[in-house]
Formats: structure tokens, C-alpha cells, sequence
């Protein structure tokens, strides 16, 4: 699994460019070693400066596949899709087992514990505050009053912390320092093998769920484009998945 | 000699499967909507030539995450896993924004108390005489809270 997990690659290059006559093959043309047309798909996506982007990308997913993946696409749309098929490429060289699942799950495991510290952090600052505001009763010389603080533990919650569990369908994982994890879960193997467990298992479960649950994706998903758009550094418009705006939900099929 | 009951793959492409056939254990008959995310992203070959180059204890799990890249990637043609991960990266330092936050302001209770410990200790002694009844029993150790608080000072700066 991938030790660590890189950042999002924000895109540099332009979806204006094509290749006139005069210009040298897209790196993908070099590449298959043919003739660089005017209208090359690969051509604004694949500049020759890259050839490893396009090799990369070539021996995870295949030319042809990426070529069908993209004439799916508008062309807005489509120098994200190569974007983010070279990431997963990149990711799937690098870690042959699990790509960029395996990034996903060490992820999800970070945000779980910095939940968690962020938990007890919180626990702690409103057992500072009670004190405080007991300090400033007493300073105030209020003997006899009813002080009815939040607990800790109530004062703790309220971060609208994400469920990082269901977009990839993983179930029985609850947070909170008193409510540890069982010792393997907290390895990301295990997480993995959890969710990928689950992946299947819930098949036909999934198939039938619907309402909250797919529409708690959608909105995640919804957040994801908008925030793969912000990391892809906004030179684009709005990204929406091919055939409309409205996402389906994520779970396995 | 050939599988009877084909895998999912060489049931999609239309092929006889053999005993050895590398996808078979990881394309079920049972499942063909699996092998076809997978196949329409990445394709069969590619798919094959992975799966053979990873040891075979590995191959289980090489299998499952290619089959939900693909998945994800069916269902989101334009990020895919990407967008997962910009999710979780974008969470991530939203947390970590709020965790930083949070430990100035314990900081900030830690460095008071430690500077006005009279006035504390006698809202102590107010709570343990039940003048004031706080929702907990006052916390032993206060002018001791520095190696938590510095502890998790240094986890995360």
C-alpha cells in the first residue's frame, strides 16, 4: 500500500491547445507511433513534453479505452478525466495491490484519527471553560447557584464530521475515544479489506436502498466534484458527471 | 481442459475457460456487472497482465480495489477515485484547521489557569462544597494539564 498519499495533481496545461501540421506529435502519438492528427483526442491532454503521463496512462487503463472514456465526455470535461486517470494510473504503478484505494483508506484512517484528537480536544477545552465559567460564578460570589454546564462529552460534539465510511460502503465504525476501534480496524488493511468485503456483500442491498442514503451520496459527491474542481485549480467550468448534473449514488453495484 | 461453469470474463468475452484462467477467482459467474465495470475501464488484458504480476496472495485484494476504481469510475467518468480522495483531503484539512484551533484555545485556558491557580482552586473548593454543582466532579490535576496538552501539542505541530 502507498505510504504516502500525494497531493491532487492541479492541472497546468489548457484544453485550448491542438496541433497544427507544424508542431511536433502529441506525446501519445509519439508513443503509438502514428500520425498526429489536427483532431487527435489525446493531443490537448498529452503534450510531448509528458510522455510518461501518456505511458503511464496507457499501460494502466489502454489507449483505447481512454480514447472511448473521453468521446464520452465533453470537452470541458475532459482534460479533468485525463487529470485524474493519469492520478490513478500513477497511483496503480506505484502501488500494484491496492492503487488508489489503498490512498483512499490510509486517508480515511488520518481523518479518523484527527477526529478523534479533535474529539478529545474539544472534551478538554469545555472542561477548561466549565472551569472558567466556575471561577467567574465564584469571582462574582454566587454561592448556591445551580450550575448547569454542558457536560464535556456534549460540549465535544457539533463538528458536522463526515461519515467516512459510507461513500465506500464500509458500516459498524463509530467514533469517540471511549468507543475504541477493535485493534485492527484501525489498521487500513483491515479497513480495506472491510470495505471491499462489504462491496460485495451489500450488492443487492444497495441495488434496493434508496432515498436517504443515496441522496447523502449524492450531496458527497456533489461536494467531491466541487472540491476535485477546486484542486484542479479552477481553470475550468463547472464539472458535472457526463449526462447531467444529478449523480447517482456510490455504492457497489 | 476447461472451467464448466465459466467466469464472469470469459462468459463476457465469449471464451472458453480454461483451469488456469487468471480471472476466474476474482470474476465470479455470479457477478457479471463486476467484470464489466471492470472491463469497460480498464479492459481484460490489462486487467490480466495486473492481476499476473502481483503475487498470488495479493491477487484477492488487487482484484477488489481495480473492480471499484472501475466502479467509481462508471459512476463518476470524469474523477472517479479522485474525487474521493479530493474529498477526503479537502475534510482532512478542514479538521485539522479546526484541531489547531482548538488547541490555542487550550492553550490559551492552560497558560490562565496555570497564571490565576488561587482563583481556580477556590471554585474548587465552591464545587466540593456543593455551593455550585457543575455537571461533573471538578478534574484532579489541573496545574498538571500541560503534558496533555503539550503531548498533543506535538502531535500536531
Amino acid at each position: 500500500m502507498a505510504s504516502s498519499s500525494p497531493q491532487v495533481p492541479v492541472s497546468s496545461a489548457t484544453a485550448s491547445a491542438s496541433p497544427s501540421s507544424t508542431s511536433s506529435p502529441c506525446a501519445a502519438c509519439k508513443f503509438l507511433r502514428r500520425k498526429c492528427q489536427p483532431d487527435c483526442v489525446f493531443a490537448p491532454y498529452f503534450p510531448p513534453d509528458q510522455p510518461q503521463k501518456f505511458v503511464h496512462v496507457h499501460r494502466v487503463f489502454g489507449a483505447s479505452n481512454v480514447t472511448k472514456l473521453l468521446n464520452e465526455l465533453h470537452p470541458y470535461q475532459r482534460e479533468d478525466a485525463v487529470n485524474s486517470l493519469a492520478y490513478e494510473a500513477d497511483m496503480r504503478l506505484r502501488d500494484p495491490v491496492y492503487g488508489c484505494v489503498g490512498v483512499i483508506s490510509i486517508l480515511q484512517h488520518q481523518l479518523r484519527q484527527l477526529q478523534m484528537d479533535l474529539s478529545c480536544a474539544k472534551s478538554e477545552l469545555s472542561k477548561y471553560q466549565s472551569a472558567a465559567a466556575v471561577a467567574a460564578a465564584a469571582a462574582a460570589g454566587t454561592p448556591g447557584t445551580s450550575f448547569g454546564a454542558t457536560s464535556p462529552v456534549t460540549a465535544a460534539t457539533g463538528h458536522g464530521f463526515i461519515n467516512v465510511n459510507h461513500p465506500i460502503g464500509m458500516t459498524g465504525f463509530v467514533y469517540g475515544r471511549d468507543q475504541f476501534f477493535p485493534a485492527a480496524a484501525r489498521d487500513p488493511t483491515h479497513n480495506l479489506h472491510m470495505m471491499l468485503r462489504n462491496y460485495d456483500a451489500d450488492l443487492a442491498t444497495r441495488l434496493a436502498s434508496n432515498g436517504a442514503y443515496d441522496a447523502d451520496l449524492a450531496a458527497a459527491m456533489n461536494a467531491t466534484s466541487a472540491a476535485a474542481f477546486g484542486l484542479f485549480g479552477g481553470q475550468f467550468s463547472k464539472p458535472s458527471a457526463a449526462g447531467g448534473d444529478e449523480r447517482p449514488g456510490i455504492g457497489p453495484l | 481442459m476447461s472451467n464448466p461453469t465459466r467466469c464472469a470474463a470469459c462468459r463476457y468475452l465469449r471464451r472458453r475457460c480454461c483451469e488456469d484462467c487468471v480471472l476466474a477467482p476474482y470474476f465470479p459467474s455470479a457477478n457479471p456487472h463486476r467484470f464489466a465495470c471492470v472491463h469497460r475501464i480498464f479492459g481484460a488484458s490489462n486487467v490480466a497482465r495486473m492481476l499476473q504480476q502481483i503475487p498470488v496472495e495479493h491477487r484477492r485484494q488487487a482484484a477488489d480495489a481495480i473492480a471499484m476504481e472501475a466502479y467509481w469510475r462508471v459512476q463518476d467518468p470524469v474523477y472517479g477515485s479522485v474525487g474521493f480522495i479530493s474529498m477526503l483531503q479537502r475534510e482532512i484539512s478542514v479538521v485539522q484547521r479546526e484541531l489547531a484551533e482548538t488547541q490555542a484555545q487550550i492553550t490559551m485556558y492552560a497558560s490562565q489557569a496555570q497564571s490565576q491557580p488561587n482563583q481556580i482552586a477556590a471554585a474548587q473548593c465552591l464545587v466540593e462544597d456543593g455551593h455550585l454543582v457543575p455537571s461533573q466532579p471538578p478534574f484532579p490535576g489541573l496545574y498538571q494539564r500541560d503534558d496533555i496538552s503539550q503531548e498533543t501539542l506535538r502531535r500536531h505541530f
